[in-house]
């Protein structure tokens, strides 16, 4: 099963689509979550999702910008929709009468 | 200013896209200087914490490393001392110092335990590049460490600080003396010769092995056979020395020292990374004949 910030990184990539790539992919969790996501944290994950055949990657363009360097770019596979689909659900299963879970309905905290 | 050049530094131990996406990354969010420097680091040091995770490494450092480095550098010193000691003498007196060996033997001697030294050191540099992988960072390190500490150069540095102590009149007159001579005999000259000896073929090994140069059958296998013979010659020419005492006392002076078993089994310990090789090579050539039947 995935980990918590393996789910964040490939759920920010869904959304990027075809601007997913190192910088955006940070801004987006960084949005999402409002907690600090290091570069460290960011691109050994990368890399370990790679591994897992979660993710493909590829370098990009250069631009001006980033000081004429290059983008890693970042596309989920389909085994990576599978993965993340599956830690949607067990969360949500897992979360199933959960205070919080009730709150979210509209229900008292 | 400091801080850009940490940033090359350190995004220099990483690989050229990676370096890139990180570089770029880094100008793109506007992120400070010292930002930076931290968060590169912390990437650097998670790579470094991930490269541990495998076995490899740790073969690298127990089995390269630590005994590898050690006795070579203690080979190599032993070598270079009684050289030390013949060009010092040569030098002063224009006779060379006699041990008992005959001038021809104390060259073949010399030549073949050079030969060794700079043969075991290109092994041992190549493996220690090919298992360590992103954790040469770290074994090269404490590598040349062993070599700084047991070869020469902290003790050239000692011995610089006592012949500056001594210049200063800050030394004790039992201390000394110390001329120049001696410094270059048994400080510099040492020093430059285990430089050539083992740390430059052990860099050059393992400059080999990061740019990922395979060695091939047959260079394996020349290398081994070259590993093998020098480490024969060795513990032959190794014995010489007490053998001549014996013969110029006729017999009455046994210097006594190591069987050559015992002179064996330390160069079996600096060969094993040419054992290793092979043993690489057979497991590949078992694999690809697997696959060839596959398909």
């Amino acid at each position: 099963m995935l980990g918590e910030f393996e789910y964040l990184l490939l759920a920010a990539t869904v959304r990027l689509d075809a601007e997913a790539y190192g910088a955006a992919i940070r801004l987006e969790i960084e949005n999402s979550t409002r907690q600090n996501c290091s570069i460290g944290a960011l691109y050994t994950t990368l890399d370990r999702l790679e591994e897992k055949g979660l993710i493909e990657t590829w370098m990009g363009s250069a631009t001006r910008h980033r000081g004429g360097r290059s983008k890693r770019m970042v596309r989920i596979t389909a085994r990576g929709i599978k993965a993340a689909t599956e830690f949607y659900r067990v969360v949500n299963r897992s979360s199933s009468g959960a205070p919080w879970e009730t709150n979210r309905a509209g229900g008292r905290p | 200013m400091i801080y850009k050049w940490l940033i090359n530094r350190i995004t220099r131990t990483l690989e050229t896209e990676l370096q890139d996406a990180v570089v770029g990354d880094v100008a793109e969010l506007k992120m400070s200087d010292r930002r930076a420097v931290c968060e590169l680091l912390g990437l650097v040091l998670r790579r470094q914490a991930l490269a541990w995770k495998t076995w490899q490494p740790w073969l690298a450092l127990v089995g390269i490393v630590g005994p590898v480095g050690v006795l070579l550098s203690r080979i190599s010193a032993g070598a270079v001392t009684n050289f030390s000691i013949q060009a010092l003498v040569y030098w002063k007196y224009g006779v060379p110092y006699s041990n008992g060996l005959t001038e021809a033997r104390e060259i073949e001697t010399l030549v073949y335990v050079s030969l060794a030294v700079i043969c075991w050191s290109w092994v041992g540099g190549f493996v220690l590049g090919t298992l360590s992988g992103d954790a040469l960072y770290v074994n090269g390190t404490v590598f040349c460490l062993v070599w700084f500490y047991l070869c020469g150069p902290l003790g050239m540095l000692v011995y610089s600080a006592r012949l500056l102590l001594n210049a200063l009149h800050l030394m004790p007159h039992r201390a000394l003396p110390h001329n120049l001579s001696e410094f270059i005999f048994f400080a510099v000259l040492p020093l430059m010769l285990e430089t050539l000896l083992f740390l430059v073929p052990a860099l050059a090994g393992i400059r080999q092995a990061r740019l990922g140069r395979r060695l091939g059958v047959r260079r394996t296998i020349l290398l081994a056979s070259a590993v093998a013979t020098l480490n024969v010659l060795v513990t032959w020419t190794g014995g010489w020395r007490q053998i001549a005492l014996e013969q110029w006392s006729e017999g009455k002076w046994n210097p006594g020292g190591p069987s050559w078993q015992e002179r064996f089994v330390p160069l079996l310990v600096v060969s094993w990374p040419a054992v290793y090789l092979v043993a690489l090579l057979s497991v590949q050539h078992r694999a690809d004949k697997r696959k060839s039947l596959i398909t």
